[in-house]
């Protein structure tokens, strides 16, 4: 087992290297198959794959590192070869748009968290409110009253404190009134 | 007025699609335009014991196609190869691509021959040094030695005509 | 027998005609309160799914039969393949997947028409009216570009066979699944729409649209889960994820679906985020048909696309732009006067929500912008670029990681106003078990930075899950714990599995992304070679068969500390009708491993072989954590007050 073993090393160029093959592995992972529709040098069966995975071995072997060899293959085929985009003005949108977006979404929750109107409700109105949930058709009244129905709950079992659940009940009411108001 | 940001960016998305569906996404513009075309000393095809290096064509306008018999789109284009041939006004020298010998003359002799002088490129590495990734390509070189057009695929009469033939003129005078 | 191809050509034409007047009749009728046209809107959405489901059943009726005077059927088929293979041969083009697709969206055009006695006739018009429009589009672009019954002459004496890739199990699930998801979104964006269109964003519009959405998501999960899976084993590389254009296009609506539901829920709750809301089913829609359009262009390319056709892209572009340009004007137009709703803290559940959504949004505006963008470059004449997993990994971690730690803090805080203090009080454990156990675990193997937050990240959402649960079940009053866990509501349960899911899938990405390993080397007979701590043995290969393929069949002995624990065959198969090659790996699936072998080319001159051979840790998690989702997504769904008929809801009949 040990002899044939050792004659496997001396015939074939990988298996003989583990530390190599990885990190021809890791390089070729970032490298795109030029003939192929969309596959890394790494998993692409083409020969030219192959043929170019071979170049990057001979290479590492030779003592190149990373940005040498992606160098020589951006030499040869442009930038497409290169999975991750190098950072040029012409990507410049592409690495920071991402977290522009991130920090306009920032802006944007900070925005709408600011401009909150507060509850403009007046007492007598919970007379009309009553009457609706009572007597109202339709599915929203009735989501409306199951709402109310698990507001009441929560009082009774102490989640709110009575300040908290006036609040709640003041704010369920006005959304009730906008949407199921009905004649004045 | 925000509410319409939505709109605004689906409309430049839309533009963008739009253009897109008018380009090929797997044709790749080489990056050896305008770059002196690489250098290699390669045996003949015919000779073998003889070589040939572009450096020797240095004052003329030529093209180097890249061929193999294997190839089925280098039949499409080979017609073409043959009638510039004829015509004498550029001329054709081929590098042989990860190809067998004999199949090659082989190929050439059924085929018919437009080739000035071919080389052989058994292992691909001077294709690799010129970016080639899929056969046919064809490169125009100028007396000056840099390579001054790629043609990815099969040459056809329009860009012959349009684009090739103009720029052999203009370089040649 | 009547032929059955004219019968599933005429089926479509008559589907055509009714879901015009599906798409107009009832819309106009709610426009102008005629009852009758309103109440139109039922019947024939349910005809119009007749008419497309005995179109799709003729097409597979004549892929089960081997009719190959069908041009599609020749195509695709052939007389050797196996029925079930026959079977997904239906929607294994592209026509046949756009039919598919009509199908699958008459079939919820159907279902909406059922299951939504209890609302307003009104309403359920628009949204038919909707789902009608764009069954128009899907049914002309079958008519104009890719009708499936399209015959051949003279008739071939078998067909070319399907894709070698595609005769597995993963075709006969993976798209109807996928397709389940992705136009199912097309309700939630149907009620978004009829909502905009009467302006009535009320509740009864937030609470309905939910369950649909959930459903949708859910089957969109699985979808791509299956996908991702099909993948890992069929292509012989062993990878599961590449963020090819098609993967991102199933991947966009779900990640703005996953924002959707909950934002929904915080609309039903609370009435807020009403315009977030709309927006965001407008959005998953409009990436399902973008990726639709991206997939069959020839815009972008990818290992998944169809054979492309200008005129097909110009076609869906066209629809795609009077679709979603005009579901967007609308909302520009509407959206000024929605109502605001109850109004939150800087920090509560709904400010944790809303942060977790713009995350999730930006990831989805990440993914769309790095799929475009070699398009963008090439369109302004700026070159060739790629863009790959490299770029897509960076920046969607990056994106992701707060919302995942957001995603542990939602559950636990109040609604409308959280304190900061308490909330931290209620997860230090969580956090220090997290961040502990994150740093320290990777020391086992190796200690890498990325799989330590990975990890954390991991933990994280387990632990707060546990607080969650134990705050929830807290015995408030006399009740029993077991009379707690079964009054609190389904959904909860639904939400906290599927928090768990992607924990355990983040777990799973993690750890075989870290420590995987590979080789690739080339094997004498009786040479053996070790990895990630199991020792190979190549015996030699043998050949063998299939209903439709001969293949030459590897045999590899696995032994682990010495004993032999099992035998694995990587085959390389070629395929009687089409000559293609194609690998089958051999993978020997664990809870806490996979073992993957395939067999690649021969050595010329020897007797040799070569192999790649991987060890990947965990990567089963990645797909169970999707399953959990999809099972935490359907207990969400199935949550008793989306059941009409349940009496808690007393819902009497809509005037």
């Amino acid at each position: 087992m040990k002899s044939a073993v050792l004659l496997l090393t001396l015939l074939t160029p990988s298996g003989n290297d583990p530390a190599l093959d990885q990190r021809v592995l890791a390089l070729s992972r970032q490298l795109r198959c030029l003939v192929c529709q969309n596959e890394s040098l790494a998993d692409s069966q083409a020969e030219l794959a192959s043929d170019l995975r071979k170049e990057i071995r001979q290479q590492m072997v030779q003592g190149k590192n990373e940005e040498e060899i992606k160098a020589f293959l951006t030499a040869r085929y442009g930038d497409f070869v290169l999975y991750r985009p190098p950072l040029t003005p012409r990507t410049y949108l592409l690495w920071f748009a991402p977290f522009g977006v991130a920090a306009v979404g920032l802006y944007a929750f900070i925005r709408i968290v600011r401009t909150q109107r507060s509850t403009t409700f007046s007492g007598k109105d919970h007379e009309r409110v009553e009457t609706i949930l009572t007597n109202g058709v339709g599915t929203n009244i009735a989501i409306y009253r199951e709402q109310m129905e698990f507001l009441k709950n929560e009082f009774e079992t102490g989640s709110f404190t009575r300040e908290q659940f006036e609040i709640e009940r003041n704010e369920l009411e006005q959304r009730l009134l906008e949407e199921c108001g009905g004649p004045l | 007025m925000k509410f319409t940001v939505p709109i605004i960016i689906f409309g430049v998305l839309v533009v963008f699609l739009g253009i897109g569906l008018r380009l090929d996404p797997r044709l790749l513009p080489s990056p050896l335009i305008d770059r002196t075309a690489p250098e290699f000393h390669l045996s003949q095809l015919d000779e073998p014991s003889r070589t040939f290096s572009p450096t020797e064509l240095r004052g003329q306008v030529w093209l180097l196609n890249t061929w193999a018999s294997w190839c089925v789109s280098c039949r499409q284009e080979h017609p073409l190869l043959l009638a510039l041939a004829r015509s004498g006004t550029v001329p054709i020298y081929g590098l042989n691509y990860k190809d067998n010998r004999s199949d090659a003359l082989q190929w050439l002799k059924n085929m018919g021959n437009p080739y000035v002088i071919n080389v052989q490129d058994s292992n691909g590495r001077v294709g690799m040094d010129y970016g080639v990734y899929g056969v046919p390509e064809t490169y125009l070189i100028d007396k000056t030695g840099v390579i001054r057009f790629k043609q990815i695929g099969p040459l056809n009469v329009e860009t012959l005509e349009k684009t090739v033939m103009p720029l052999v003129r203009s370089l040649n005078s | 027998m009547p032929d059955v191809p004219s019968i599933g050509q005429l089926s479509l034409i008559i589907a055509l005609c009714v879901a015009a007047v599906q798409a107009s009749i009832p819309i106009v009728g709610a426009a102008r309160n005629r009852q009758s046209w309103i109440a139109a809107a039922v019947p024939l959405a349910q005809w119009q799914f007749i008419f497309v489901a005995l179109a799709f059943l003729s097409l597979a009726y004549c892929f089960v039969t081997n009719d190959f005077s069908v041009l599609n059927v020749a195509r695709n088929s052939n007389s050797e393949l196996p029925l079930n293979y026959r079977l997904a041969a239906t929607w294994g083009s592209h026509e046949g997947s756009i039919l598919l697709w009509v199908f699958i969206l008459a079939f919820w055009t159907a279902a909406v028409s059922v299951f939504t006695r209890h609302l307003e006739r009104v309403v359920v018009a628009r949204v038919l009216g909707v789902m009608g429009f764009i069954s128009v589009g899907f049914l002309l672009f079958i008519q104009i570009t890719s009708n499936p019954f399209t015959r051949l002459l003279p008739v071939p004496a078998d067909g070319n066979d399907l894709n070698s890739l595609l005769q597995d199990p993963g075709m006969v699930v993976h798209p109807p699944m996928l397709y389940m998801g992705y136009v199912g979104f097309s309700v939630a964006f149907a009620f978004a729409v009829a909502a905009l269109a009467g302006n009535r964003l009320d509740a009864a519009w937030a609470r309905w649209s939910r369950p649909w959405t959930l459903a949708a998501w859910t089957f969109l999960t699985c979808g791509i889960a299956l996908g991702s899976y099909w993948s890992y084993y069929v292509q012989g590389w062993g990878g599961w994820w590449f963020w090819d254009p098609v993967e991102n296009a199933s991947f966009m609506p779900w990640l703005a679906g996953t924002a959707l539901i909950h934002s929904l829920a915080v609309t039903e709750k609370r009435g807020a985020f009403k315009a977030w809301t709309v927006l965001l089913a407008i959005a998953s829609f409009s990436l399902s048909l973008l990726g639709t359009f991206l997939v069959r262009s020839g815009v972008l390319t990818s290992v998944h696309a169809f054979a492309t056709d200008p005129k097909r892209g110009i076609f869906i572009l066209c629809f795609l732009a009077i679709v979603i340009g005009g579901s967007l004007l609308l909302y520009a137009w509407r959206a000024r006067t929605m109502s605001a709703g109850a109004s939150f803290a800087p920090i509560s559940r709904e400010s944790l929500l809303l942060s977790n959504n713009v995350l999730l949004a930006a990831a989805a505006a990440s993914v769309l912008l790095g799929t475009m963008y070699p398009l963008i470059i090439d369109a302004l004449n700026l070159g060739k670029l790629s863009v790959g997993p490299p770029y897509f990994n960076s920046v969607f971690v990056a994106i992701m990681t707060p919302a995942i730690f957001l995603l542990g803090v939602g559950p636990i805080a109040r609604w409308k106003k959280a304190e900061l203090p308490e909330l931290a009080r209620r997860l230090r454990w969580a956090f220090a078990v997290s961040v502990i156990a994150g740093l320290s675990i990777p020391f086992v193997v190796e200690w890498k930075p990325l799989i330590s937050l990975g990890l954390t990240l991991s933990i994280w959402i387990v632990s707060t899950a546990i607080v969650s649960f134990a705050d929830k079940f807290k015995a408030a009053g006399a009740r029993s714990i077991l009379q707690r866990i079964r009054t609190v509501p389904r959904n909860y349960y639904g939400m906290q599995l599927a928090h768990i899911g992607v924990a355990v899938t983040i777990a799973g990405i993690t750890l075989v992304t870290g420590y995987e390993v590979q080789q690739d080397l080339r094997l004498n007979v009786g040479d053996s070679t070790e990895i990630g701590g199991y020792r190979f043995d190549f015996h030699g290969v043998a050949f063998a068969g299939g209903p439709n393929y001969d293949a030459i069949r590897a045999e590899i002995d696995v032994f682990q500390n010495g004993k032999q624990i099992l035998r694995m065959y990587p085959e390389r198969r070629t395929y009687h009708a089409s000559g293609n090659d194609m690998k089958s790996a051999a993978i020997d699936s664990g809870v806490f491993r996979d073992l993957f072998v395939a067999l690649g080319d021969p050595i010329e001159g020897t007797d040799a072989w070569s192999f790649r051979i991987q060890y990947k840790p965990f990567v089963d998690w990645i797909w169970a954590g999707a399953l959990f989702m999809a099972i935490g997504g359907a207990l969400a769904f199935s949550d008793r007050r989306y059941n009409p008929a349940a009496k808690s809801i007393g819902l009497r009949e809509a005037a």
